[in-house]
């Protein structure tokens, strides 16, 4: 047993995604705002990480950019098992860009103090673009292994079982690396009672951005290499053509449709 | 007078600088010339970075400058495909430790290349490898760095790349830019361009280029590579995807269809979790992203999270009773109603158009 494994699990707070709608009048999306969820793939990441502990000992860290409010997505990765959790949390760092999120992220990380293992998901859902994972890899110049959906550990060794287009990829890299977690990983476990109860204990620690030895105008939208020029709700390309109920000719007309672009065979 | 106001010794310097950037390699000081990363899928060069070609020419000839295609590995009938793509350059590097695309050495041995000639543009088709090797790059080399672009343009006075994004599911685009920093790293979503034609005359250049790379840059080894026990969805044709609104009682019916159409089951977040279908079928950000021909959302709404997976579709039909729901702003079709009625006698019109169909076969 390596008790001294120590495992950092990058969660981030997203939008919640399963009702938003856009507003017909004003065209702009409509969401609420208090309500964040965790990222899915980053609770599968908290997962894979607790199976690890299980096998091998050690702490769990979830770390977090982002306001306060991402303290409810670190409790919930406190109550399902993970240890104690950081929040990085600045006005400054509003706007950033993905290249300063991975930058800021890998501070934090340097800061907390050389991990064996850096887990989190692939992407996000938010719009993101699956580039964290590789650029903290690149950042703290470990090796990185993504969209892996199971993970072993074994004195400094890692196992790996990697999602490649329509293969799976058997890895094996040496600690300390990173790697991004797929959606076919094991699920993420329920937080229960106890669980919650737990968590309220466990340490959460809030560190702004001067704790980390990184300037304001490094990050946010004024250290962002990648400048957004124009936001726009694209018109429906498409409008839709449709038949109510189980109408006969209806199913007729869809079919040579469909027919007419070489889709029926 | 100064020399700049004298026209024909301007024009004879604007010449001369050309000149330095025109040659098959770029080896001034300034950014010069497209880069396409140009990967090979077994024997040929990948759709994704076929994909990339014709744009990239587009841009080239906007900017003056050369489309240069890397390709590492290889026989040198891949670096005479590229030039049939669309590549004036190949710039070919045969490490031999290259054979077979990894990410730290790929990103190591881009990265040389770039330092040394110096491109304007770096773009990526978005391929697998590239989905980490792009952004890795992008650090490496200090600069910025766009995903999944669904369409590039240029700002030519500024030579700047902008790009745009499609993003919470294509409901909001985005254009952004990379400014002050150089190359411009960007990948293209897979999907978006069409792949280029194979012109066998188009006419191009060679240049084998050396990059420096040992044994032990590869820390991350692959042991085995096996066939996924899942389906393809990426690329199949026809998806037929159930959401929360199918419930198990009526999955069959989800089964049925995909059969009648020739097509793959898939399923959203929520039927995955209720276990109507395997997490190797899940669509949707969190999932798989297809791009079928024809995709059929049963019983769904479109959430974000869905449509993140399915908006490359080219024509996708929804079932289902809410017709204000966001997958109706997707569709080209859709058949308004109750899953249970509409779904049987869709999937019986089909069947006897394929009964039809055979016994003419047969005739």
């Amino acid at each position: 047993m390596e008790d001294d494994l120590k495992i950092i699990v990058l969660v981030k707070q997203v939008p919640d995604s399963t009702d938003v709608r856009l507003d017909p009048a004003s065209g702009i999306l409509k969401r609420d705002r208090n309500k964040g969820i965790a990222n899915p793939e980053d609770k599968y990441a908290v997962e894979m990480a607790l199976g690890i502990r299980e096998k091998n000992g050690g702490t769990i860290t979830v770390l977090s950019m982002g306001p306060e409010t991402a303290k409810d997505t670190l409790k919930e990765a406190l109550a399902m098992g993970a240890d104690e959790a950081m929040l990085i949390s600045d006005p400054a760092l509003a706007g950033s860009d993905v290249a300063t999120t991975a930058k800021v992220l890998a501070a934090a990380i340097e800061a907390i103090g050389a991990p064996d293992l850096i887990l989190c998901g692939r992407r996000s859902i938010d719009g993101s673009c699956g580039a964290v994972g590789p650029m903290l890899a690149e950042l703290l110049k470990l090796s990185l292994v993504s969209d892996v959906r199971k993970l072993d550990h074994n004195a400094g060794q890692l196992l790996a079982e990697q999602v490649w287009d329509e293969t799976i990829r058997v890895i094996e890299a040496a600690t300390p690396a990173v790697v991004t977690v797929s959606r076919e990983a094991k699920a993420p476990r329920l937080a229960n009672a106890m669980g919650i109860m737990k968590a309220a204990k466990k340490p959460m620690t809030v560190r702004a951005l001067a704790e980390l030895g990184l300037s304001p105008d490094s990050v946010g939208l004024a250290g962002a290499v990648t400048k957004v020029t124009r936001v726009a709700t694209p018109e429906r390309k498409r409008r839709v053509q449709a038949w109510e109920g189980a109408n006969p000719a209806a199913f007729s007309e869809l079919n040579q449709k469909l027919a007419a672009k070489g889709l029926l065979s | 007078m100064s020399d700049m106001d004298n026209p024909w010794l301007a024009w004879a310097m604007t010449q001369e600088s050309q000149m330095t950037v025109s040659g098959t390699l770029n080896t001034g000081n300034e950014y010069r010339n497209i880069w396409v990363f140009a990967e090979l899928q077994g024997n040929f060069v990948a759709s994704e970075s076929r994909q990339v070609f014709n744009k990239a020419r587009e841009l080239g000839d906007l900017l003056g400058a050369r489309v240069q295609a890397v390709l590492f590995g290889g026989e040198e009938s891949h670096a005479k495909d590229l030039i049939a793509y669309g590549a004036d350059t190949v710039l070919w590097a045969q490490h031999p430790l290259l054979a077979a695309p990894s990410l730290e050495l790929a990103t190591k041995a881009l990265g040389q290349l770039v330092d040394t000639y110096k491109p304007e543009i770096v773009l990526f088709g978005g391929s697998r490898l590239a989905e980490d090797l792009a952004p890795q790059l992008a650090v490496r080399l200090g600069t910025g760095y766009i995903a999944d672009a669904i369409d590039l343009e240029l700002d030519d006075a500024e030579r700047l790349l902008r790009v745009s994004r499609s993003t919470f599911g294509g409901k909001i685009q985005t254009v952004a830019v990379i400014s002050e920093r150089k190359p411009q790293v960007a990948l293209v979503r897979d999907g978006s361009f069409r792949e280029a034609d194979y012109d066998r005359f188009r006419a191009g250049e060679i240049a084998k280029v050396d990059v420096d790379l040992q044994d032990t840059d590869a820390r991350v080894r692959v042991l085995e590579t096996r066939p996924s026990e899942g389906v393809n969805l990426e690329h199949a044709r026809i998806v037929v995807c159930g959401g929360k609104g199918v419930g198990k009682e009526n999955w069959a019916l989800v089964e049925q269809l995909a059969e009648a159409l020739g097509g793959e089951v898939a399923g959203t977040k929520s039927a995955v979790s209720s276990g109507c279908v395997d997490a190797s079928r899940q669509v949707g950000l969190a999932g798989k992203k297809v791009k079928p021909d024809l995709y059929v959302g049963v019983g769904l709404s479109g959430s974000l999270d869905h449509q993140g997976g399915m908006a490359g579709a080219r024509t996708i039909v929804a079932v289902n009773t809410d017709r204000e729901a966001p997958i109706m702003a997707l569709a080209d079709y859709a058949l308004v109603g109750d899953l249970k009625e509409t779904l049987p006698a869709w999937i019986k019109t089909l069947r006897e158009r394929q009964g039809k169909r055979e016994t003419a076969a047969t005739r």
